[in-house]
């Protein structure tokens, strides 16, 4: 309780001293520095304070085991996100500093709300925040505005639900909408446009690379949390198939459409975009067979898929949070906007910034022992065990989804590991723009750390969370390194043991490497003359064998220097756009069309309608 | 002039040529791989090299083969003495050609003396040459091995 009110003085600290951007920053670090600590203070033994307004509605604040955990995950990223934001904050203006130091507050009262007045208030203190937070950089309204029609929709589709709570039972507190189905099905349709499903994601390319990176990781990783948040409290109110079900089925698709769209990509920030939707995606749907197996009473498997929903999570948030902070200082230390034009950033902008891409990356592909790789392994393993369930259908689904998902693992490490080679690992110089960086360097290298050692470290994590039933020691293992997926053993891996093989193996193929000495590294034969731009192997020559195989789905078009593909869930927007242009330019040219004698007509009939309906009142 | 079939058979057209090879000569245990770069001769030189390629040498039959970079090169030839802006890219071209390597410098006509700093020069041809003396001169490094 003491931290959460640090934590308050902090945020509001930091909002006062806006003018000093650098105090208003180090006063958000220490105030998310105390939420994580109230984080793990709450985690065993959680506070809950109520209020009671004229008796007529209570407002409540309160942390359990479930926001105690988001509230660690998404402040350790918002700290890192503070203390990248001294030095890069100074490109952008004051305003900023005091909107994240609101952001940070709003957010912790969305994960401390008991009700939904408080909920829906700082909710939308969040929306609207981060909406001037992306106009800080210029031109960018049209995305701010996609953001915000996005955001709100999801802000109507809540309130509706919360108005059928109170139409119900009078009551605004979240316990109160158990066993409400309705309630349950527009806070679930709310919270998936939060979490970038699939099609509620289209926004997201556009926002993303236009956004500050500070505010895109806020908007990649806290914010998309909220939606998980909400997913979570919903499906343990409401014990219903048809949710779980829809979230499975939703989650596999948007994994597998956020994966498909970022094998394609080539923009700096939207690689990760798409990738963000795969993760919400792989999240969702783990949430939903965890639900399944726990009314289906699989209690092994629904503990387990629990556990996945976390890790995933987890690697989520510090891979994206790391992900978004290396690009956006490469990007402003390069000045540009695509993965080819920001080659070489290992060599030419920063070690640190190098490895948070080729860390993060890794661990987006799947790559032992990052934690990535240990939240993908567990969830294809729970997604193996469908045989257990007893009903045909639910087998059937879930092992669609394993394709889907499984699909989309590729898909994303192909995507990805574009993304790594070409601007973290190639080579090619172009002019360096010097930024103040020791604060983005300090925040890019705890996060990359932090990346490593969730990973390697799993287990403890494990055992914290409380799932140390799920550990054991085989096959030479020792006791608790070893990560178990049923009971009966079904499947088993260690990312410890595997951490100790890899360092010893690497370090024979270091002595190798060191001990032969004739290797040449040369650049390849152009004639003898140096590179140019367009003469190098570029990106759409990696991503272009997809493009064309699957053209069906990307509308791939090839132009005579270029090639285009295209999101086609973007289709449907279009369709809406250019229907209610339409219709705007139809209703202008008919009704009002700037002629006198139509006003005249417009006042004489409203005046004779009005005549009407008093007179017959 | 009825016997000409006969005549054809007996008689030679092409030279025969006569080689200072190693002890055992056999012709298709080795085999060369040459990269060629145009460093700013003329057309003489240009044309004599080239029709290297013609079947009448038939330099496949010796092992040798020209290949279009000098990383699978074992042996760069530079026609004539390379102008200024030339060198960097000869330069290169050694830097990319993998070990052990020779370098084979050919000129039709005399030019300022300046020192190239080439490395692993085998062969220095001047003078006006021909394309069989060329010839002559690549079976000799394709049957000897580079000796660098």
């Amino acid at each position: 309780m003491l931290a959460f009110g640090l934590a308050i003085l902090f945020f509001c600290m930091g909002m006062a001293v806006y003018f000093n951007k650098t105090l208003s920053y180090i006063f958000g670090f220490l105030g998310a520095l105390c939420v994580v600590i109230l984080g793990f203070e709450s985690y065993h033994a959680g506070f809950s304070y109520q209020i009671d307004i004229y008796n007529i509605f209570k407002l409540g604040i309160g942390t359990d085991k479930l926001s105690s955990f988001f509230l660690i995950v998404a402040y350790i990223c918002f700290s890192a996100i503070a203390v990248y934001s001294i030095d890069f904050g100074k490109l952008f203006s004051k305003t900023m500093a005091f909107l994240i130091n609101l952001i940070m507050l709003s957010m912790l009262f969305i994960f401390c709300a008991k009700d939904a007045i408080t909920f829906l208030i700082a909710f939308e203190i969040a929306n609207i925040c981060l909406f001037f937070s992306i106009l800080e950089r210029v031109n960018s309204h049209n995305q701010a505005y996609r953001f915000l029609a996005f955001s709100e929709g999801s802000s109507v589709l809540l309130m509706i639900a919360f108005a059928i709570v109170f139409s119900a039972t009078g009551s605004f507190l979240f316990q109160a909408g158990q066993n409400n189905f309705l309630f349950a099905l527009f806070a679930f349709l709310g919270f998936i446009i939060k979490m970038d499903i699939v099609p509620t994601h289209v926004w997201i390319a556009q926002t993303y690379s236009k956004a500050p990176s500070n505010i895109a990781a806020i908007l990649s990783v806290p914010l998309t949390l909220v939606g998980t948040y909400g997913i979570f409290r919903i499906l343990s109110l409401e014990k219903s198939y048809t949710l779980a079900i829809l979230a499975i089925i939703l989650g596999s698709l948007s994994a597998f459409w956020g994966a498909l769209q970022s094998a394609r990509e080539t923009q700096l920030k939207t690689l990760p975009a798409y990738s963000t939707v795969e993760n919400n995606g792989m999240i969702l749907a783990s949430l939903g067979v965890s639900m399944l197996a726990q009314y289906s009473q699989l209690t092994v498997l629904s503990e387990f898929s629990y556990l996945t929903t976390l890790f995933l999570i987890i690697s989520h948030s510090f891979s994206k949070t790391t992900m978004f902070l290396s690009i956006g200082h490469a990007k402003e230390t390069l000045g540009k906007e695509t993965i080819d034009d920001v080659r070489g950033i290992l060599k030419n902008v920063s070690k640190s910034a190098g490895f948070g891409i080729l860390i993060s990356g890794l661990s987006f592909s799947a790559v032992p022992p990052l934690v990535g790789f240990v939240s993908e392994w567990m969830l294809l393993e729970s997604l193996f065990q469908s045989y257990k369930f007893s009903d045909a259908t639910f087998k059937l689904i879930i092992t669609f989804t394993g394709i889907l998902i499984a699909l989309a693992i590729g898909l994303s490490s192909f995507g990805i590991k574009k993304l790594i080679g070409f601007s973290s690992l190639g080579e090619f110089s172009s002019k360096i723009k010097k930024i103040p960086d020791f604060s983005i360097k300090l925040a890019e290298n705890t996060m990359s750390a932090l990346v490593v050692i969730s990973g390697i470290f799993s287990f403890v994590i494990l055992i914290y969370l409380g799932y140390g039933n799920l550990l054991n020691g085989l096959l030479g293992v020792f006791k608790p390194a070893l990560i178990v997926s049923s009971k009966p053993v079904f499947g088993v891996l260690s990312p410890f043991m595997f951490a100790v093989v890899f360092v010893f193996l690497l370090i024979v193929v270091l002595l190798l490497k060191f001990s032969n000495k004739d290797t040449k590294t040369t650049m390849p034969w152009v004639g003898g003359l140096a590179l140019k731009d367009n003469e190098l192997y570029n990106t759409r020559g990696y991503s272009f064998i997809v493009e064309y195989v699957l053209r069906g789905i990307y509308r791939t078009k090839e132009k005579k220097t270029y090639v285009e593909s295209y999101d086609i869930s973007n289709s449907i927007y279009d369709f809406l756009e250019r229907l209610f242009k339409k219709l705007s330019s139809t209703i202008s040219k008919i009704i009002m069309n700037g002629h006198l004698y139509y006003y005249v007509t417009y006042i004489v009939a409203i005046f004779i309608i009005a005549l009407f309906v008093f007179k017959f009142n | 002039m009825l016997l000409w079939p006969f005549y054809g058979l007996s008689k030679h057209y092409s030279k025969k040529y006569k080689f200072k090879l190693h002890s055992k000569p056999n012709p298709f245990r080795r085999s060369l791989h040459v990269f060629v770069i145009d460093a700013g001769c003329d057309v003489e030189l240009l044309l004599e090299f080239y029709s290297l390629l013609s079947p009448k040498y038939n330099t496949h039959r010796w092992g040798i083969f020209f290949v279009n970079t000098p990383r699978s090169a074992d042996l760069l030839v530079i026609l004539s003495k390379p102008t200024p802006k030339m060198l960097p890219i000869v330069k290169e071209a050694i830097n990319q050609m993998p070990k052990p390597y020779g370098v084979m410098l050919i000129e039709n006509s005399s030019f300022d003396k300046y020192d190239l700093n080439l490395p692993n020069i085998v062969e220095h041809l001047k003078g006006d040459i021909e394309a069989e003396e060329i010839f002559k001169k690549l079976i000799e490094i394709a049957q000897g091995g580079l000796i660098c």
